[in-house]
């Protein structure tokens, strides 16, 4: 009974509500705003997105934030289509290239966070400026070629009638929340997120799992960034202004916590989703843009606000529920955990130090 | 014990790798501008070494420059520094203006500083780089002045207090002149409306569902394009527009290919025919076809302005077998040397061109290809690039200047 309840009262199962509602709402709200083509226009947009936020959710979850998503996210977009420069041949070798410079973006990041102590709102709004600004260099501010006709048509491309994209960041996420949740490596990485200091006592190498949370970020919007070039063949030259907003709203929503810690790259998917069906709705209802911004701001304000209400005091029935959830996320629970996995790592080190 | 030294040791090769990441990074950058520098005159600006990602503009350059030494009565004798400034300056259209503008000033020796500063469409940067122009001693500004909602005005007043020759062009600067400015030199927006929506209506056969989408909110540009489209519309009872749009509001893509894409599917799936096409940016109308295609419709009539890869999506489509009508009409970046002319005349004491229409000019139709007009697509060159910037002295004479 416990578990259910603890199960309901999570910080992640109010998007899935909130998503499911928004969903059934939408047809009587804006007509067309769930037929097949406004989900065949929505869904890819809302992939690239969900791939970017699961590089967004790794670094929050780490007590971090990531500024540098427009500028590591038009890096890949610009490289995937400059690279080739038309030509076939090259895509794969352009491929590989994204990967690494969105590694080495994010390998940037987390250095200047983990070993000079430099604040990651601070290292990360700084590298964006030297990306966007090797961006526009490399260009000389704009792009002289289209995605190469491969490309286009891989991004363009539809499995069982689905935008390869959306299956795409499906897959993304299942396998980073299976890595999460499923492998030692991930365990510690969530412990590490919670409490670094329990995660040292414990004999982690702490730096290593954060560095690893903002390499993977920059490999995420990188690669994000390339799929967006093929899907639109002409790529803007900066796209990734476009991102970081929505990467930042989408992994809070989510129900990943902004202090670190506690975090779901599943939530945050469904954050992307919930997003993207309320820009469709309100695009379909014909709102003026200065409506448009007001209603994304405000429910998403909400959905951060809420949070933050402390229910416990004001619905004092609830009580008992919202000693659950507390018991899930708080930093006390969280370092709880920690305890627990510590036990479990302890014995793993000494294992791999006995090995070295 | 010895962990120490290995931690700092790492510490530094990290830093190290960090410092040759970045140079590398830097220095591939500047491999991929320099490529294309070779032939300009002189290297200098940063912006000269941009030059070639529009296709085939080194061949433009050279062409121009000749026909501007011969014809230079507009380049005076007094030493110049110019400011350049554009409210936006990151996308091929800002590209191919600065282009057009450098032109000019290159070829007139009175011009001995050029100063350049783009605001990314932020009012804030606009003003504070005219402000800074003011103070590094420009006698002449050519201002593209779209960062915002008449934002540069109090810069541009500030400036002209200076004797400072102000030169808006390519997007209504608001203000008046004499006071705000010394000339401003732009296409005929409204006609530009009104000539496209004219020509989509009569390809739809004066009835049907008519779509246009716009740049950033509160532009110019589309304010005054939409307005017209919107009177045009009244005039044919049969058409509908399938968004409401005036002076105030239309449809925003922010000139943005992917926002573009994003609201055309929207805006496709509450509507499921529409007829014809207005889109006052011709590079992100690819996008807007792409959401037609998606979404298996037919593509309609589209009038834009130019851009080759809306020519080549038109020619590919033509080969596909699903041909549709396109009319565009000049990007105008070309206007820009007109306004360089002007600025540097009146600062240099040359004699400034005689324009029409105190300087706004009405540009007909570029492309059609339903009047043989056919649109032109080079794939070899920038998806963005505007063929009409390779017009001749002579040819863009013809419909700016008078007599």
């Amino acid at each position: 009974m416990n578990a259910l309840k603890s199960r309901v009262a999570s910080p992640f199962a109010a998007i899935w509500v909130a998503t499911f509602l928004l969903f059934v709402v939408s047809p009587f709200v804006a007509s067309g705003s769930l037929s097949h083509a406004a989900l065949q226009g929505m869904l890819p947009f809302a992939g690239i997105l969900a791939i970017a936020a699961i590089g967004q959710t790794l670094v929050i979850q780490q007590g971090g934030l990531d500024l540098s998503v427009p500028g590591i996210f038009s890096m890949g977009a610009v490289l995937i289509v400059t690279i080739p420069g038309g030509s076939e041949g090259s895509l794969i070798p352009a491929l590989i290239v994204v990967a690494l410079v969105g590694l080495a973006g994010g390998l940037i990041n987390g250095i200047a966070v983990t070993r000079f102590g430099i604040t990651p709102l601070v290292a990360t709004l700084g590298s964006n400026a030297i990306f966007i600004g090797v961006v526009i260099q490399a260009t000389g501010g704009s792009i002289a070629f289209k995605a190469t006709h491969n490309w286009q048509t891989f991004t363009a491309d539809k499995v069982l009638g689905v935008p390869i994209l959306a299956v795409l960041a499906l897959i993304l996420t299942v396998l980073v929340a299976l890595f999460i949740s499923r492998t030692i490596w991930g365990r510690r990485f969530v412990l590490v997120g919670s409490s670094p200091l329990a995660a040292r006592a414990a004999g982690l190498a702490v730096e290593r799992y954060q560095l690893g949370a903002y390499a993977g970020a920059g490999l995420a919007y990188a690669l994000a960034g390339a799929l967006l070039s093929g899907y639109l063949q002409s790529p803007p030259l900066l796209p990734g202004n476009e991102y970081l907003l929505p990467t930042i709203a989408a992994v809070v929503l989510g129900g990943t916590a902004l202090g670190g810690g506690r975090g779901s790259v599943i939530g945050t998917a469904v954050g992307v989703l919930f997003l993207s069906q309320l820009e469709q709705v309100i695009s379909a209802l014909g709102a003026k843009t200065s409506v448009e911004y007001l209603i994304q701001g405000a429910i998403v304000a909400l959905g951060m606000g809420l949070r933050n209400v402390p229910w416990n005091q004001i619905l004092p029935g609830r009580r008992g529920d919202v000693d659950v959830a507390v018991d899930t996320t708080s930093p006390d629970t969280a370092s709880g955990t920690g305890r627990a996995l510590l036990s479990e790592h302890k014995e793993e080190d000494s294992i791999d130090v006995s090995k070295t | 014990m010895s962990a120490r030294p290995d931690r700092s040791r790492v510490k530094g090769v990290a830093l190290l790798a960090l410092v040759a990441l970045l140079a590398a990074l830097v220095l591939s950058a500047c491999g991929g501008g320099s490529s294309s520098s070779s032939s300009a005159p002189e290297s200098g600006t940063e912006a000269e070494t941009e030059s070639e990602s529009a296709g085939g503009a080194a061949e433009n350059e050279g062409e121009t420059e000749t026909a501007a030494a011969g014809e230079n009565a507009w380049c005076g004798s007094e030493g110049i520094t110019l400011g350049i400034q554009d409210g936006g300056g990151l996308n091929a259209w800002s590209k191919e203006s600065l282009e057009q503008v450098q032109l000019v000033s290159k070829a007139c020796p009175a011009v001995e500083k050029e100063i350049i500063v783009d605001a990314d469409f932020e009012p804030q940067k606009a003003v504070s780089g005219i402000q800074s122009m003011i103070s590094q001693g420009a006698n002449a500004i050519v201002l593209i002045p779209d960062s915002g909602n008449c934002a540069e005005v109090p810069a541009m007043r500030q400036a002209m207090q200076r004797d400072i020759v102000v030169v808006p062009w390519a997007a209504d600067p608001c203000g008046t002149e004499g006071t705000d400015y010394t000339k401003y030199i732009d296409w005929d927006t409204k006609a530009a409306g009104r000539e496209w929506a004219e020509w989509v209506i009569e390809q739809m056969g004066g009835k049907g569902k008519l779509l246009y989408e716009g740049g950033p909110a509160g532009n110019t540009v589309s304010s005054n394009a939409a307005e017209a489209i919107a009177e045009v519309v009244e005039e044919n009872p049969g058409v509908e527009l399938v968004e409401p749009i005036s002076s105030e509001e239309w449809p925003v893509t922010n000139w943005d290919p992917a926002e573009t894409k994003k609201l055309t599917a929207a805006i496709l799936a509450k509507h499921p025919e529409i007829n014809g096409l207005i889109n006052d940016y011709g590079a992100s109308v690819e996008a807007e076809v792409q959401a037609f295609q998606a979404a298996g419709k037919e593509i309609p009539a589209v009038a834009a302005s130019e851009s080759n890869a809306l020519a080549c999506t038109w020619k590919e489509e033509k080969e596909n077998g699903h041909e549709f009508p396109l009319m565009t009409i000049s990007s105008r970046n070309w206007l820009g040397r007109y306004a360089a002319q002007f600025a540097i005349a009146e600062a240099s004491g040359g004699t400034p061109p005689a324009l029409k229409n105190n300087g706004i000019i009405t540009l007909g139709q570029w492309e059609n290809s339903v009047s043989g007009k056919e649109p032109k697509c080079d794939p070899s060159a920038s998806p963005e690039a505007s063929f009409s910037n390779k017009m001749s002295e002579e040819e863009t004479a013809k419909i700016a200047l008078e007599g």
